[in-house]
C-alpha cells in the first residue's frame, strides 16, 4: 500500500484525489496492479499490517520524524518551483490512514480478491499463509518474511519490470526474484534461528540501529562461529544497547490468526464502477477496461497447482 | 537388494519431477512424497521391506537426497550388479555399494531435510482405466504432436484423448476391452486437460517399473497415475489445466 501511495503521484509529487480531497494513489495501485497479475495467471491475496508489536515503537517514530522532514523538505522545493525534488520528498510523505485501509478491503472484495487482517505484522501473517499452505509465495520487498519463517519469498512483483531511481529520471530494470528459506539455511549451513540472529545484529524493524559496525558480512561470520549472539565474546562484539530475546520471540513466534478464508470471486465489475467511477473519480472507460482485462485473465487456459486439492 | 536395476529404474521416475527429494526410512518400508517446484505434479513412492534381499532400520529417520546426483551414480550399475544402500548417521551421508565385477562405494552427502509434508490430494475418481503403459505412452507421444496439453473423457465404452494445437489436432480413441485399454470403469462421464509435457515426463520416466498402468480422474480433478510395482506403489498426481 506504501508503494502504491509513493509511487503513485502527479509529476509534482501531488497523489491521486478524488473531488472531496480524498486521496485515491493506493486504489489506481491496487486495482492496476492485480489485474496485471491476474492476466499473468498470478492469484493474489492482501495482507494488511495490524497493531505493531512495542518494539517497533523507535522504528516507528524514526520513520514519523523522516516524514516530517520530508513534508519541511517538500514545501521548500515546491516554493523553489523544483518538480523533480519535490517529487522526491513528496514520495516520503506517504501516511496510510484508515480510510485508505478500508477503501482497498472494499474495492478488494468487490474484485474478488481475498485480504487477510494481520492482528500484528502482515510479514508475519504473510509468512504464515504460506507456511500452511494457504499461498505459494510471500510478495514482499522486506527480507523480513524469511526471518518470519516464509519458506518462498518472491520479491519484485512489478509487471513493469522498471523501477524508478530516486532523485534520477532514469529507470532500472528489476526481476523478480524468488528466495527460499530452506536453500538459504543449508547453503549458508545455519539454522533459521540463526538467521534471525544475524538479522538482529544487522538491524531489524524492532532494533533499528543494529549493532555498530557489523554488517550482514561479520554477522554471519560471528553467528557461525559462536552459535548465537549470547556467546559471542565481548571481544568481538560492542556492548548490546537492547535484549536480543524479545526480538527473537517476535520472528519465531510472531502474532498471527486462523481466521481468514481465501476465496477468489468473480470481480463486480458495476460495483466497482460505482465505487471507483462514481465516488472516487476514476475515468469509466479505464476502469472498465481493467475489469475487462481481469475477467479475460480469469477466462485464459490455467493451469493449477496441486495445492488447490488438499 | 540384488538387481540395481530396479532401484535405478525407481529413481528415473522420481527424478523426473524433483531435484532434491526425502526419503523416509521408517523399519516397515522406504517411502518418498514430493511435488515438483511448481507443484503442479506429485509422486507418491513407496517399498516396503520385503522387497530387500536385507532390510535394517531401527527407528524411523528422513533423510533429504539430491536425487539428480544419486541417479548419476546409480547409472554406472553394470547388468547384474547388487546394490546396498548405507546410511552413515555420523558422518551425515548416504552409502551406495555396487557389486559387480568389482565393489564400488560411492558415497552422498544428507542435505537439511525439508519441513513441509505433503498430503494427498482429496479426490473422488469418477473414471478408472487399466491400461497398458506402451499404449498409454503411444497416445501421449501422438497428442504431443499437435499440442502441448491434452483433454482425456470417457464415457461407459471408451476413453478418447483430444488434442487441439495452434495448426494441427488429434483424437485417439481407446475401446474398453481392445487392444491398449484392459479395463475401463465409469461411475459419471468425466472430463479433464492435462499438461502433455508433464504427462509425458512422467510416463516416459515411470515406464520401466511396469507393463501396466492404471488412470484415475474426475472432470477439471487432478490425474491420478498408478504403476503398480512389486511390494510397493508408484504413484503420480498431476493437475489440470482449467478453462473457466
Amino acid at each position: 500500500m506504501y508503494q502504491f501511495l509513493a509511487i503513485i503521484r502527479l509529476p509534482d509529487g501531488t497523489p491521486l484525489k478524488d473531488e472531496t480531497g480524498r486521496i485515491t494513489s493506493h486504489l489506481s495501485g491496487l486495482l492496476y496492479r492485480t489485474t496485471n497479475l491476474i492476466e499473468k495467471g498470478i492469484r493474489t491475496i492482501y495482507v494488511f499490517d495490524g497493531k505493531p508489536p512495542s518494539l517497533k515503537e523507535a522504528e516507528i517514530k524514526r520513520r514519523m520524524k523522516v516524514k516530517e522532514e520530508a513534508v519541511k523538505k517538500y514545501e521548500e522545493a515546491l516554493a523553489k518551483g523544483d518538480l523533480e525534488e519535490a517529487r522526491v520528498y513528496a514520495q516520503m510523505t506517504s501516511h496510510l490512514k484508515d480510510y485508505m485501509t478500508e477503501d482497498s478491503k472494499r474495492l478488494l472484495d468487490l474484485m474478488g480478491v481475498p485480504w487477510v487482517q494481520a492482528p500484528s505484522e502482515g510479514e508475519a501473517q504473510a509468512a504464515y499463509l504460506v507456511r500452511r499452505g494457504d499461498a505459494h509465495y510471500c510478495a514482499s520487498q522486506d527480507f523480513d518474511s524469511l526471518l518470519f519463517g516464509a519458506p518462498r519469498l518472491v520479491r519484485n512483483v512489478t509487471i513493469s519490470g522498471k523501477r524508478k531511481l530516486p532523485r534520477k529520471r532514469s529507470y532500472i530494470e528489476v526481476f523478480p526474484e524468488v528466495v527460499e528459506l530452506d536453500r538459504v539455511l543449508r547453503e549458508l549451513n545455519i539454522s533459521r534461528e540463526q538467521l534471525i540472529d544475524i538479522g538482529i545484529l544487522v538491524g531489524t524493524d524492532f532494533n533499528p540501529e543494529g549493532v555498530k559496525g557489523i554488517g550482514p558480512k561479520t554477522a554471519l561470520k560471528l553467528i557461525k562461529e559462536y552459535g548465537r549472539i549470547e556467546k559471542i565474546p565481548s571481544s568481538k562484539l560492542p556492548e548490546l544497547k537492547f535484549d536480543p530475546e524479545p526480538i527473537r520471540r517476535i520472528f519465531l513466534n510472531p502474532k498471527v490468526t486462523d481466521d481468514y478464508e481465501i476465496e477468489w470471486g468473480k470481480p463486480d465489475l458495476e460495483g466497482i464502477v460505482k465505487f471507483l467511477c462514481k465516488e472516487r473519480n476514476f475515468s469509466k472507460d479505464r476502469v472498465e477496461k481493467a475489469v475487462k482485462r481481469m475477467y479475460e485473465g480469469y477466462k485464459k487456459l490455467e493451469r493449477k497447482t496441486l495445492d488447490s486439492f488438499f | 537388494m540384488s538387481d540395481a536395476k530396479l532401484l535405478k529404474d525407481i529413481i528415473v521416475a522420481i527424478a523426473t519431477l524433483i531435484d532434491e527429494g526425502t526419503f523416509e526410512i521408517t523399519p516397515e518400508a522406504i517411502n518418498l512424497r514430493e511435488m515438483d517446484p511448481s507443484r503442479v505434479a506429485m509422486v507418491d513412492f513407496q517399498w516396503s521391506k520385503s522387497l530387500f534381499d536385507e532390510y535394517n532400520c531401527s527407528q524411523p529417520t528422513k533423510i533429504c537426497i539430491n536425487i539428480t546426483e544419486m541417479l548419476k551414480l546409480l547409472k554406472r550399475a553394470g547388468k547384474g550388479d547388487s546394490v546396498e544402500l548405507t546410511l552413515d548417521e555420523e558422518r551425515r551421508r548416504l552409502n551406495i555399494k555396487l557389486r559387480g565385477k568389482y565393489v564400488r562405494t560411492f558415497s552422498m552427502p544428507i542435505l537439511e531435510a525439508a519441513v513441509e509434508e505433503v498430503p494427498t490430494p482429496k479426490i473422488t475418481f469418477n473414471v478408472k482405466a487399466k491400461i497398458t503403459t506402451d499404449g498409454i505412452k503411444e497416445a501421449i507421444e501422438d497428442a504431443a504432436l499437435v499440442s502441448d496439453h491434452v483433454s482425456i473423457e470417457a464415457n461407459e465404452e471408451e476413453l478418447i484423448m483430444r488434442a487441439e494445437g495452434d495448426i494441427m489436432g488429434a483424437t485417439i480413441e481407446m475401446r474398453k476391452g481392445e487392444g491398449a485399454l484392459l479395463d475401463l470403469e465409469v461411475k459419471e462421464p468425466s472430463k479433464a486437460t492435462f499438461s502433455l509435457s508433464y504427462l509425458s515426463d512422467i510416463i516416459k520416466a515411470a515406464s520401466a517399473t511396469s507393463e501396466i498402468s492404471t488412470i484415475e480422474f474426475s472432470t477439471d480433478m487432478p490425474i491420478k497415475i498408478d504403476f503398480p510395482i512389486r511390494e510397493g506403489k508408484l504413484t503420480y498426481f498431476l493437475a489440470p489445466r482449467i478453462e473457466a
